[in-house]
């Protein structure tokens, strides 16, 4: 297991706990515009933590992330996160950085399939 | 609408198996004052509530209180995890494993299977939220409890984590009890929800 992506799953759920805390304190305090800021703040930051775990480390966290790797659906590789072995192997060591982008759907939504990946599954 | 992610909201990692732990455990997965009572309860109450910051506060922490229902189920399983027949039979797990094996499903530790009789959802925003200030209370009650008969200190640091978010959380439905109390006749020196406030309460 990548020791680095193991950290930055560790940072995002850090970073997931204070967003959702901030959270249910401007439920009750939605004027307070300073720790409005903070939450902005502390999003952009899951945003970061999520864009790398789920674009450098091809780990996807959601099954809509999933649809971005290639071939093979990694949703159902990837360890739950109530097994021991949790987060587990990152499953697309092979694919570099760069495909990775590559491969991502940034286009248009009409067209939010990665073709070239479709074609291969066939 | 709920989108799944998977991950914890804190990470858990048991390093050895207890089923006598899991049977106490698994209280606050399905016991009268556990996270499947609490979620059902607040995202049942929050179409209901009266205003936006009542709705939101029992939208919020029901969420909040699913994601905690899967750390218990985690704790449970993993607490149960390639047990053999031996620790089954030494460890009185054996109740609980001649119905359910080390599948995670919802009962107290004293054998009673889940009932919706554990909550309430009545359409008065003062009851409701009155009796989740008790709920989260009697969650943290159960918390103290298991720490008191836990010797792990891998389980005791997520349940010291889950315990203190019982403690925000009161806090949050206190300040949103407030906003409900606000609307009322504020010649009251007391709240008292009026029989005629049906307008004030938004219903």
């Amino acid at each position: 297991m990548d020791a680095k992506l193991k950290e930055k799953l560790l940072k995002l759920q850090e970073s997931d706990f204070v967003a959702d805390d901030i959270k249910l304190y401007l439920d009750t305090h939605p004027h307070d515009t300073a720790m409005l800021m903070k939450l902005c703040m502390q999003n952009q930051k899951s945003m970061m933590l999520r864009n790398e775990i789920e674009g450098r480390y091809c780990y996807p966290l959601t099954a809509s992330a999933a649809s971005n790797y290639g071939p093979c659906f990694k949703w159902i590789d990837a360890p739950w996160p109530w097994c021991p072995e949790w987060p587990g192997e990152s499953k697309c060591n092979t694919v570099s950085l760069e495909d990775c982008n590559k491969n991502s759907c940034q286009n248009n939504e009409n067209d939010c399939v990665c073709k070239s990946e479709m074609e291969g599954c066939k | 609408m709920w989108y799944y992610e998977k991950k914890l909201q804190r990470p858990i990692n048991i390093k050895h198996t207890n089923p006598e732990l899991a049977k106490i455990v698994i209280s606050q997965y399905g016991g009268p004052d556990g996270e499947l009572g609490a979620s059902l309860r607040y995202l049942s109450q929050r179409f209901s509530m009266p205003n936006e910051i009542t709705k939101s506060i029992c939208n919020d922490i029901g969420s909040e209180e699913l994601g905690h229902l899967e750390m218990i189920g985690t704790l449970v399983h993993q607490l149960t995890k390639g047990i053999d027949c031996d620790e089954v039979k030494k460890s009185g797990f054996s109740t609980y494993y001649v119905d359910h094996g080390t599948a995670v499903y919802p009962v107290s530790a004293s054998g009673q299977s889940w009932t919706a009789s554990y909550i309430q959802s009545c359409g008065d925003a003062i009851a409701d939220l009155t009796e989740n200030l008790a709920a989260e209370q009697k969650a943290r009650k159960t918390y103290d409890n298991i720490l008191r008969l836990s010797d792990d200190p891998d389980v005791n640091d997520v349940i010291k984590f889950l315990r203190a978010r019982e403690v925000v959380h009161f806090q949050r439905f206190g300040e949103a009890l407030r906003t409900v109390q606000d609307l009322q006749d504020c010649k009251k020196t007391f709240a008292m929800p009026s029989i005629c406030s049906c307008q004030n309460m938004g219903i």
